[in-house]
C-alpha cells in the first residue's frame, strides 16, 4: 500500500511540483544508490545511475499509475544499470578502489552501535561479497542482487527485468552457485567469525 | 559425489520456497540421503543471509533535482533539429555536386567515344529498330574479327575471345547490364550473349545521358594480351526507328543534350527527399 503522504507527493509531483518530487527523492535516494552500487560495483557509476534514474522518473511520472513506487523506481535504475553493464560504457573499478577513493561511502550496519573493530571486519566481509557480486556476469548479477540483496520476489524480478520466470529461476540458480564458489575461495582471507561456510 | 544441475536448481528454488509439492518431496528425499547436499544447503543459507544483510548505503550526495535538470529541453531540441536539417541540406548539396561532376565526366567520355577509332575500326550501324524496340548492332572490327550482331532481346553472336557487355537503356533513369563471361573458347567457336529481359540486372542509370528510348551496347575485348586486337570498347546509341541514323547517334550532342533532363530527374528526387526530411523534422 502506498503511504498517504507518498500518494499525495506523487500527485503533486505529477502536477509539476518539483519540491514534492524532491521529497520522494530524499526518501528513496539511498535505496536507489544502493541498488545501483550493488549492480555496477562502482561508486561513481552508481551515483550517475541514481541521478539519471530520478531525472527519468520525474519526466515520465505521468506514466506511473500507482502501485509500489519503490519498485517502480528500482525498475528504472535497474534498467539503466543493466544497460551500463551490458554496454560497458564505463571503465570498471573495484569496490575496494571505490571505498578508498570515495571515502564518503558510509555503510549502515545492522548493529546500531558496532565496535570500531567490528565495523572494520564487517566491512571486509561486505567488500568480499561485493567483489564476488562484481565477478558475476551482468545477467547473473542482476537477478542475484534483485533477489538476494534487494529481496525481490520472482514475480517482482520478472516485472523489473522483463525476463520470463524460467529464465529468472535458472539464472538465479547459476548465480548462487557461482557466488558460493567465489565466496568459498575468498573467505580464507576473512576473520574466522565472518567466514560464511564450514570447510570441514 | 558432485551435485547435479538438477540438485542445484532444486536447492535454489527450495531456498525461495518455490518448489511444487512433488519437487519439494523429491528434494527433501535427496537431502535426507546426501550429507553433501545438506552441507551445500547450509552454505547457501549462510550466503543468502549474508547477502540479505548487505547494508543500505548512504548516497554520497543528495540527488534532488533542480529546475534546470528537468526543464524541457526545447532549446536543445530546437538546436538539434536545426543542426540536423543543416546537415541534411549539406548532404543533399554534396550529392548533387557529385552528380553534376559525374555528368560532366560522362559527357566528356561520350564525346571521346564519338571519335572514330583508327585501329581497329568499328562500325556501328542501325539496321532496324522497330516499334517493338528490336535493335540490331553490327560491329565490324579490323583484324579478322567477325561481325557481331546484337538485337535486344535476341542472341548476340560474338567472335571467340571477345567479351560482350550489352547495356540496354530501358528508361531514361534505369539501365540493364548483362555481362557475358569470357570463356576460353576454341577459335572456331562463336560466343553468344543472350539478352533476356528476365535476367537483366537493373541498376540506377546515371551519367550516360543518352536520349530516351535508345539502347547502348558495349563490346570489349579482354584478351588483348593473347594476340588479339587491343581493347575494343565502343558505345553506340540508337535512336528510335525512323529517327536519327545510327551514325548520327555517335555525335556528342546526341549524348549530352539529354544530360540536363537526367539531372533534373535527380534534382527532383533530391527535392522530394528534402521535403520528406523537412516533414519529418516538423513532425519532431
Amino acid at each position: 500500500m502506498i503511504p498517504d503522504d507518498e500518494a499525495r507527493l506523487v500527485g503533486l509531483a505529477q502536477g509539476g511540483d518539483l519540491e514534492a518530487f524532491n521529497a520522494l527523492v530524499l526518501r528513496y535516494q539511498d535505496y536507489l544508490y544502493t541498488v545501483a552500487y550493488r549492480l555496477t560495483g562502482d561508486a561513481a557509476a552508481a551515483s550517475d545511475m541514481a541521478q539519471e534514474a530520478f531525472i527519468a522518473a520525474y519526466k515520465k511520472l505521468s506514466s506511473y499509475k500507482g502501485g509500489n513506487l519503490k519498485a517502480w523506481l528500482a525498475r528504472i535504475v535497474t534498467n539503466r544499470c543493466y544497460d551500463e553493464l551490458r554496454h560497458g560504457k564505463r571503465r570498471r573499478t573495484t569496490a575496494m578502489d571505490n571505498l578508498r577513493e570515495g571515502g564518503e561511502e558510509v555503510l549502515r550496519l545492522a548493529n546500531d552501535a558496532p565496535s570500531p573493530e567490528n565495523v572494520v571486519q564487517q566491512r571486509e566481509l561486505q567488500r568480499a561479497i561485493q567483489d564476488c557480486i562484481n565477478a558475476l556476469n551482468p545477467e547473473q548479477r542482476l537477478v542475484l542482487v534483485l533477489s538476494d540483496v534487494q529481496g525481490m520476489t520472482y514475480q517482482e524480478i520478472v516485472e523489473t527485468t522483463a525476463l520470463n520466470l524460467g529464465t529468472v529461476k535458472s539464472r538465479l540458480s547459476r548465480a548462487r552457485k557461482a557466488m558460493r564458489a567465489c565466496l568459498q575461495a575468498v573467505q580464507e582471507l576473512l576473520p574466522a567469525q565472518f567466514r560464511l561456510f564450514n570447510n570441514e | 559425489m558432485p551435485l547435479s544441475e538438477r540438485d542445484i536448481d532444486l536447492l535454489s528454488a527450495y531456498l525461495d520456497d518455490a518448489l511444487t509439492e512433488s519437487e519439494r518431496a523429491e528434494f527433501l528425499q535427496a537431502l535426507a540421503q546426501s550429507p553433501e547436499l545438506q552441507r551445500e544447503l547450509a552454505d547457501w543459507q549462510a550466503m543468502r543471509r549474508a547477502l540479505a544483510a548487505m547494508p543500505t548505503l548512504r548516497a554520497p550526495r543528495d540527488f534532488t533535482l533542480t529546475p534546470a535538470q528537468v526543464r524541457p529541453t526545447r532549446v536543445l531540441t530546437a538546436v538539434w533539429r536545426v543542426l540536423s536539417a543543416a546537415a541534411a541540406v549539406v548532404l543533399l548539396v554534396g550529392v548533387a555536386a557529385v552528380f553534376v561532376r559525374q555528368q560532366q565526366l560522362e559527357g566528356e567520355a561520350i564525346a571521346q567515344l564519338a571519335t572514330p577509332l583508327a585501329s581497329p575500326t568499328a562500325t556501328w550501324a542501325q539496321e532496324s529498330i522497330a516499334r517493338d524496340r528490336q535493335a540490331t548492332l553490327v560491329s565490324e572490327v579490323a583484324g579478322g574479327v567477325p561481325t557481331a550482331t546484337v538485337s535486344a532481346p535476341i542472341a548476340v553472336p560474338l567472335p571467340p575471345t571477345l567479351e560482350a557487355t550489352a547495356v540496354v537503356m530501358l528508361e531514361s533513369t534505369s539501365i540493364a547490364i548483362v555481362p557475358t563471361p569470357m570463356a576460353q573458347r576454341e577459335p572456331s567457336e562463336e560466343a553468344t550473349a543472350v539478352l533476356e529481359s528476365t535476367s537483366m540486372a537493373v541498376v540506377p542509370m546515371v551519367g550516360i545521358g543518352a536520349p530516351s528510348g535508345v539502347e547502348a551496347f558495349t563490346l570489349k575485348d579482354d584478351d588483348a594480351q593473347d594476340g588479339m586486337p587491343p581493347l575494343i570498347e565502343q558505345r553506340g546509341f540508337f535512336a528510335e526507328a525512323d529517327d536519327t541514323p545510327a551514325v548520327a547517334a555517335f555525335a556528342p550532342t546526341a549524348a549530352t543534350q539529354d544530360a540536363p533532363r537526367t539531372l533534373g530527374d535527380l534534382l527532383e528526387v533530391l527535392w522530394q527527399l528534402l521535403l520528406r526530411a523537412l516533414a519529418a523534422w516538423l513532425r519532431g
